[in-house]
């Protein structure tokens, strides 16, 4: 219409300004591509077997492990002084024994409980990259922080309960091992408060570790 | 993701099959989708994805003449629930801005679009038709 070629030809100031919109669309896709690839690798990453990321929840939960373990260890050497066995008798022995089981069977758990949970960050961070949902990257981050709270807690948790258990095993075998003795002594007839289990405060007749179900 | 937002920018190309029947729904000319994918492939065009859906952008020149440019909304399509357009509103708002656009625009053939819209959205052209007659 407006020209010989039946087309509107456009001024060089609009064919800057086009030229403009172009090279902004270029800069934003070189500004952000890069992250957006970067977070790609670093998901893949972190997913494969071995990586740093899986290395270092592991780690963490051993040393989330080691840590519960040591000290619920110094409390259960605590109460079985003061319940009256030795350091170093039999039943000292065995309660830290079994308790060095547990430690190693949190450990094993706590692992577990890692790579899974790297797992899940790693399926959340893929979900991220094909856009399944706003904030999935702060999911990501959340998720490994879940894991470090998760290995703590679970140590934790399984330190405690180990030390109860193994200090209440001792006490058993502390009583079974009285009750054997006063039978070679004097039998049944003979058989008493004091004499069931004299290492242990607590009172047989209340039952509180005198039933094999509330000890084992 | 990008600008703070959940979109991606995507390969057109590599998830047509999912945007191409979302185009067929939103502009049923033959020729729409390889005009997006052509576009986006020689960079006048952006593709973004998201969970919510598509949003195909180019920036333009403003049509007064000012020299600002116009963030132009080619294809905008949902696979999500209703209400996309409001949830996505403002992730427009801050591609656009860092696009360095100060307005935004798009056309539409589906009628009834100003009831979806919030009130500060506008027309600014219309289209007329008639039969031929004879």
């Amino acid at each position: 219409m407006g020209s010989k070629s039946g087309q509107v030809s456009e001024t060089p100031q609009e064919r800057a300004q086009a030229e403009h919109a172009v090279a902004q669309m270029k800069d934003y896709r070189q500004r952000w591509l890069p992250l957006q690839q970067k977070l790609a690798s670093t998901i893949e990453d972190e997913g494969k077997a071995g990586s740093s990321a899986r290395a270092l929840a592991t780690g963490k939960a051993s040393t989330d492990t080691a840590m519960a373990f040591q000290k619920s260890g110094e409390q259960l050497e605590k109460g079985l002084s003061d319940s009256g066995a030795a350091p170093g008798s039999s039943r000292a022995n065995l309660a830290i024994t079994g308790m060095g089981t547990d430690a190693a069977a949190s450990t094993g758990l706590g692992h577990m409980m890692s790579e899974q949970s790297i797992d899940d960050a790693y399926t959340q961070g893929l979900g991220a990259l094909t856009a399944l949902g706003r904030g999935e990257k702060a999911s990501v981050g959340s998720a490994l922080s879940q894991q470090a709270r998760q290995s703590a807690s679970q140590a934790a948790t399984d330190a405690q309960v180990s030390a109860m258990a193994r200090q209440g095993d001792a006490q058993i075998a502390g009583q079974v091992a009285g009750f054997g003795i006063q039978q070679g002594m004097g039998g049944f007839g003979s058989m008493g408060k004091s004499g069931v289990n004299s290492s242990t405060p607590m009172d047989y007749s209340s039952g509180m570790y005198g039933t094999p179900q509330a000890g084992v | 993701m990008i600008s703070g937002t959940p979109f991606l920018l995507a390969d057109i190309d590599a998830e047509w099959h999912r945007i191409g029947p979302l185009v067929e729904g939103v502009d049923p000319r033959d020729n729409a989708g390889d005009d997006l994918r052509r576009c986006c492939r020689e960079g006048s065009a952006l593709c973004l994805i998201s969970s919510d859906g598509v949003l195909v952008v180019s920036l333009q020149p403003d049509r007064y003449g000012t020299g600002e440019l116009e963030l132009f909304v080619r294809l905008a399509a949902s696979w999500g629930g209703p209400g996309a357009i409001q949830r996505n509103d403002a992730h427009l708002d801050a591609i656009a801005k860092e696009l360095g656009a100060s307005r935004l625009v798009f056309r539409t053939l589906r009628p009834g679009m100003s009831k979806v819209l919030h009130p500060e959205w506008t027309v600014r052209c219309t289209e007329f038709e008639r039969a031929v007659h004879g």
